[in-house]
């Protein structure tokens, strides 16, 4: 909640770096902007989904830690990918306080219905998003790798998509460590299990479906 | 109306990949405009016939113009060509204010500074400028002007150093967009030296966008804290049993 009221204020000073490559095609650039565009509204409504849990559930002593934990983890995946955004000139989701409304809302919910709930809500969620991380990083291991350089005119891959996919498969990692944990507390003790996670991976499936496009 | 070809998309900016520059002076149709924009101009204005006596310096078949750009611009027309030169070319002169932008000390005076810059620019063409307004608005040419004037406003916003995530994205770069526009305007019937007037005018458009951003921004802190205090006060009265 406390990152509501801050407004992510960390500047990045900016440093100069002479480029390597020559351009990326524009379906390649259209792609990375999809990318950095869906993964920070996704990492917004992770980080704001947590926010809602930790709200309603922070007075169990034995759950506080844990929820803190993940959610410390996607704060800092939400902010990388905010610099992200900014540096490449990406446009951000239109749609992002309806993202905002929603996932505090669903965490908030699914916290309410105790820690079955959550657990639940989280163990669909990393899920998806497991899921679509890995999408991500076959395209980019499968596309970029055909940009010429400058100086040699040999095709290779960017630093650029080294870099990203370095920090997807981080982040991806982190998000099936969190998927772990909710299954360890008891995430399919949740009642009615199938219906609150099957409705939140389709509602996550339609959100990225939206946020890559809009 | 509705399917952006792939070409118009904007450019995912890298540091670790070139640019592509907005425009290619490689081109025999940007080499054409550019002499029609600097030589013919300023005093004949945006039409056809700049073009035409463009070509005749640079030694083309003036004849041949229709051809040339009939295929290979979206807009199919020349003066709204010639138009479109005068927005990119003046866009790509910001980058070389940059670094002058960079020695500012907040966002908004390097708004105001770049926005200067760019009115500023306007000035050896300004008599003609209301009819090439009058072409960009035109519904078949408005897409284009559009997509220009939006580039525009995103550039001096990234110039500016803008960082921001969520929303206040589209509302900086919409009110750019009025302010840019507004002052425009306001040019065109601006006698005063140096366009003080506009300057003046387009800081006072500023001020009221900061005024305005600054407001919400109050009423959104205020608003988060007493719903955070809220959900607090209940929690507590609730552990009180």
């Amino acid at each position: 909640m406390s990152l509501i009221l801050k407004r992510l204020q960390s500047t990045v000073a900016e440093t100069v770096i002479k480029p390597t490559h020559k351009a990326l095609s524009p379906a390649q650039q259209a792609y990375l902007e999809r990318v950095i565009r869906v993964d920070q509204a996704g990492e917004l409504g992770a980080n704001l989904i947590y926010a809602g849990q930790y709200m309603a559930l922070s007075h169990k002593p034995e759950l506080k830690p844990i929820l803190k934990h993940m959610w410390d983890q996607e704060i800092h995946h939400h902010n990388t990918f905010n610099n992200l955004q900014v540096e490449h000139r990406v446009r951000p989701s239109i749609l992002t306080p309806i993202w905002k409304v929603g996932a505090f809302g669903m965490g908030l919910a699914t916290g309410l219905l105790g820690k079955e709930g959550a657990m639940a809500c989280t163990e669909a969620v990393e899920t998806v998003i497991g899921g679509h991380y890995n999408q991500q990083l076959r395209v980019l291991s499968n596309n970029y790798g055909d940009v010429e350089e400058i100086e040699t005119g040999k095709p290779s891959v960017s630093k650029q998509v080294t870099d990203l996919q370095a920090q997807i498969s981080e982040f991806r990692d982190e998000e099936l460590e969190h998927l772990n944990t909710a299954v360890q507390n008891d995430s399919h003790e949740a009642r009615p299990y199938w219906l609150i996670t099957e409705t939140i991976k389709l509602t996550c499936k339609a959100a990225v479906w939206t946020a890559e496009r809009v | 109306m509705f399917k952006r070809s792939i070409q118009q998309i904007r450019n995912f900016h890298s540091v670790y990949h070139a640019d592509v520059p907005i425009l290619d002076s490689s081109k025999l149709e940007v080499k054409l405009l550019s002499k029609a924009y600097t030589d013919h101009v300023p005093k004949l204005g945006f039409n056809e016939k700049s073009v035409y006596e463009a070509a005749k310096d640079l030694k083309l078949n003036p004849n041949n113009l229709n051809g040339l750009f009939q295929f290979t611009t979206p807009s199919k027309n020349l003066s709204m060509e010639l138009v479109l030169y005068h927005l990119r070319a003046n866009r790509a002169k910001l980058v070389g204010y940059r670094t002058e932008a960079n020695n500012l000390a907040n966002e908004s005076d390097r708004i105001r500074f770049l926005l200067k810059k760019r009115l500023l620019d306007n000035s050896p063409v300004v008599s003609h400028l209301g009819k090439a307004l009058g072409l960009m608005v035109m519904p078949s040419n408005l897409g284009c002007s559009l997509d220009e004037l939006h580039k525009l406003s995103d550039d001096i916003s990234f110039y500016s150093g803008d960082r921001s995530n969520d929303f206040a994205w589209y509302s900086k770069r919409f009110s750019l967009s009025g302010v840019f526009v507004q002052s425009e305007l306001f040019m065109l019937n601006d006698k005063s030296d140096g366009f003080e007037h506009t300057i003046e005018f387009m800081n006072d458009r500023v001020d009221e966008v900061d005024k305005l951003a600054y407001a919400y921004n109050s009423f959104e802190e205020w608003a988060i804290f007493n719903a955070h205090s809220t959900v607090n006060l209940i929690k507590s009265q609730i552990a009180r049993g």
